[in-house]
């Protein structure tokens, strides 16, 4: 995972190098694509999502989305998904059996390297 | 004989029911006397005769006028009065009564012993061959949960609740709220809860065998059923009240509510009818009562409020019969007012510099701006201007956002429109846009006002004189209401004791507002409380009532659902009439010709309603009636009812909120005409169109209970979709 590009961890009280700037790692439209993501996205997801974008996975399509029942309701909101693999990450859970929705926590940090892991594994498995 | 010592008079709701009976003029008279005698005992003495037959010598009959005779129970120093009627009748009914107080139950009872033969003559059918009513429950269950033993044989006769209904005068009071218990299926364990009767256990049965009847009669318990005025305005009172009894009987469950301590927010729920207002009122005279008590609390007060203008009004009178005291202009202890009219006069005091717009030029130059803001900024693809406008409405503006990362993140669980992040950021220029436009022009929405209020009283040290709140119809308010709410009295170092006690059903929401109390501030956990008889309207009525809400699901007004499971009537009548007509010519006549009719049965017309949905349907009525000579009450949302007014109530369904009749019509259910094409055309999505057609079905739910016994419905063509006429024809 060390060799993915841009991927960077920081650990409280260990020095560490400077945060990889991601503009300079890519260049074209999938690059702005993360840079609107990462924009629009609440700062609680930053750090995940920089290194999923670092990771070089595919921009997610939606991003601070409403899922809705079959009636059409609101049901929820997910922070990012990727709608062709009903896949989405969100801090709040809440019941819909068509998506599949990771629930992240912003607060512990390890849990974005296991969130990168899980979603790189989940874009594995439609492959 | 003539009683001219000081006794303590007494009153049994039995008497007070069949003295609601008789003309005016006799209760008028029943009044005089016993104002005469209260004020001087000695001077005015009460003509108390035996009755002959009475199965108790206690039994005295007393002389009202020539024609009527009240039945009271006199024992030592206390005169129950139980009964009023035409002399012969009166006699008649005293004959074979007694009045005991019952150590199986340690309550008073006026027991007769019932003959078979008249429960058969007055029984609905009396040759029915169907199962009898409690055929399935047990002699001993029966008495346990105090039924009396005498009474017995007689509730086998019954056939079913409409037989039960016909002898309501045979049974003891309580025996007939048990029976009716009962009917409405509640379990034994429920029916000792909701009466307060059933057996005692052994231990306390040994204590009641030692009391008296005076000790009796002034037990909590008895309070249920027997007034006893500490004066005359009291006295007064409570006869010139609607003699329903609300202000002195409140069942055991409703005293129960209102008159006791909550270590913090509490709430009651319940169907249309089952006292939630009573409920409130006696809460507000019982705090104030302890105000009052308490000279350290001083300049204390009870804020009462509602979200209408009008139910304000009407409570502020109902108040001011049960417990004048408490809402004198110098010093009130209670203060009822509707929470914008509160806002607004706090924020005029604050210097704020913004005028609120409820409705007027003000709100007309709000709808200005939206249009000049819709000129000029390019609504997102596939949204309408009247989403933008619902959704600042019902997101923005009723959680109280301010900022464009707190509309990213805001759950609109419900919506049916979904939106993404991309959307919302270009809808919230929009609304930042009209913000600082509406600001410009020195004009602030209610939901605004709210706010603003809660922010100065957080930055304030406490200077409100209210140490509670009391709010009805809960379910009409919005989420920064209830923040503000919780603002006025928040929650101190000492606690929350009693601060804040709410009244709604979520059934009866007929505005677009929601809120959950625990997302206000209001934690209602472990103090919320549900009421589950109808008291006000027949079981015919609110079964067609309820029959409209078929499959909607509603909220508990906190984080919960709801439902009207258990929710019954405790009386029959007749069903609900659903007339058809080819014309609305004819419609109108049709409502005159029933009118006529409702007259003549001796029901007074100030006890009528017709609801409309529109004023201008109400006007074409109005007119109609006065050609036919029928004198008609336009019930305006500024003003309460004042039933010394004769003539048939002209209102609409949502000003009719809070009100009863003992007749109502509801004209006008057309398809087309109700709900109007007007307001499902102002459904921005599906969803927006489900939760306005339930709304309507809840107003019409609203509308159909304010009638007691007799309710009218009709249209002309084909009837609204709301109701299922065809599936009630036979009913």
């Amino acid at each position: 995972m060390q060799d993915l590009p841009g991927f960077h961890i920081e650990f409280e009280g260990v020095d560490t190098l400077s945060a990889p700037d991601l503009s300079t790692i890519r260049k074209g439209p999938v690059d702005d694509a993360w840079l609107e993501v990462i924009t629009l996205a609440d700062d609680g997801f930053r750090a995940l999502l920089e290194a999923l974008a670092a990771a070089n996975v595919a921009a997610p399509d939606m991003i601070g989305a409403d899922l809705t029942d079959a009636e059409g309701a609101v049901i929820g909101m997910v922070e990012v998904g990727w709608s062709k693999l009903r896949l989405a990450i969100n801090d709040d859970d809440f019941e819909t059996a068509d998506w599949d929705i990771l629930s992240f926590d912003p607060e512990a940090e390890p849990s974005v390297m296991a969130m990168v892991s899980d979603i790189l594994k989940k874009f594995e498995e439609v492959k | 004989m003539v009683v001219s010592g000081v006794k303590r008079v007494s009153y049994d709701m039995g008497c007070m029911r069949s003295l609601k009976k008789l003309p005016d003029r006799v209760s008028a008279k029943f009044l005089e006397m016993m104002t005469r005698y209260m004020s001087d005992p000695s001077g005015n003495g009460l003509n108390l005769e035996s009755v002959q037959g009475a199965g108790d010598r206690g039994v005295k009959s007393v002389r009202i006028d020539q024609g009527y005779r009240a039945i009271a129970f006199e024992s030592g120093k206390d005169i129950m009065f139980i009964h009023v009627n035409e002399h012969d009748k009166a006699y008649r009914w005293a004959t074979g009564r007694s009045v005991q107080v019952d150590p199986a139950t340690n309550r008073i009872r006026i027991v007769e012993e019932i003959p078979k033969a008249a429960v058969e003559v007055a029984s609905a059918e009396p040759a029915n061959e169907s199962p009898h009513l409690f055929e399935q429950i047990s002699d001993q269950r029966l008495f346990s949960l105090g039924v009396l033993e005498a009474e017995i044989p007689a509730l086998r006769q019954l056939h079913n609740q409409a037989d039960l209904d016909l002898v309501e005068d045979s049974f003891d009071p309580i025996s007939f709220d048990i029976l009716i218990a009962l009917c409405a299926g509640f379990d034994d364990a429920e029916i000792i809860e909701l009466i307060g009767a059933g057996k005692v256990d052994e231990e306390e049965t040994a204590v009641a065998k030692k009391l008296e009847f005076a000790d009796v009669l002034a037990s909590d318990a008895s309070r249920q059923r027997i007034f006893i005025p500490e004066n005359e305005d009291e006295l007064r009172r409570f006869f010139e009240g609607d003699l329903d009894g609300w202000r002195v009987f409140l069942h055991r469950e409703q005293r129960r509510f209102a008159y006791r301590d909550y270590n913090g927010p509490a709430m009651v729920r319940g169907g249309a009818g089952t006292g939630k207002t009573v409920v409130a009122m006696h809460r507000a005279k019982h705090l104030a009562d302890q105000i009052e008590d308490d000279p350290s609390r001083g300049g204390e007060r009870v804020l009462f409020t509602t979200f209408t203008t009008s139910l304000a009004l009407d409570i502020e009178a109902n108040l001011k019969t049960l417990c004048p005291e408490h809402l004198s202009k110098a010093s009130p202890r209670i203060e009822v007012i509707n929470l914008d009219r509160w806002v607004s006069g706090f924020l005029k005091r604050k210097k704020f510099g913004r005028d609120i717009a409820y409705f007027g030029e003000e709100r007309a130059r709000l709808d200005e701006i939206w249009s000049e803001i819709f000129d000029e900024r390019r609504v997102p693809d596939g949204l309408s201007e009247a989403f933008v406008r619902a959704e600042w409405e019902q997101i923005v503006q009723a959680k109280g956002l301010m900022t464009e990362r707190s509309y990213f993140n805001v759950a609109r669980t419900g919506r049916g429109t979904p939106l993404d992040r991309r959307k919302r950021s270009a809808l919230w220029e929009i609304f930042a846009d009209y913000r600082s436009r509406m600001i410009d022009e020195g004009l602030a929405e209610p939901d605004d006002a709210y706010r603003e209020a809660v922010e100065i009283l957080g930055a304030e040290a406490p200077n409100l004189p209210y140490s509670s709140v009391i709010v009805d119809e809960g379910q009409d308010m919005g989420e920064q209401a209830f923040r503000l709410i919780r603002a006025i009295v928040p929650e101190g170092p000492d606690g929350d004791k009693n601060s804040i006690f709410i009244v709604g059903d979520a059934h009866q929401r007929i505005y677009a507002r929601r809120a959950s109390m625990s997302a206000c501030g209001i934690n209602i956990r472990g103090r919320s409380r549900k009421l589950r008889l109808n008291y006000r309207t027949s079981d015919e009525i609110r079964t067609w009532a309820v029959s409209i809400l078929e499959g909607i699901s509603v909220d508990d007004l906190d984080e919960g659902l709801d439902s009207l499971n258990g929710y019954t009537s405790v009386f029959k009548g007749p069903s609900p009439e659903l007339v058809s007509y080819a014309s609305q010519e004819e419609e109108i006549a049709g409502l005159a010709e029933w009118l006529k009719g409702v007259g003549a049965a001796g029901i007074e017309l100030s006890d009528v309603g017709i609801l409309a949905s529109t004023n201008k349907q109400l006007e074409l009525i109005g007119a109609r009636l006065s050609d036919a000579g029928v004198e008609a009450v336009f019930l305006k949302s500024n003003q309460a009812d004042d039933r010394g007014r004769a003539g048939v109530r002209l209102t609409t369904m949502h000003r009719a909120k809070g009100l009863e009749f003992h007749a109502v019509a509801l004209p006008f259910l057309s398809k087309g005409a109700f709900p109007s094409n007007g307001a499902l055309r102002s459904a921005v999505d599906d969803v927006d169109r489900k939760n306005i057609l339930q709304q309507q079905k809840s107003l019409l739910h609203v509308a159909a209970t304010r009638a007691k016994r007799a309710l009218r419905v009709s249209w002309t063509g084909e009837p609204t979709e709301l109701f299922q006429y065809e599936d009630l024809q036979g009913t």
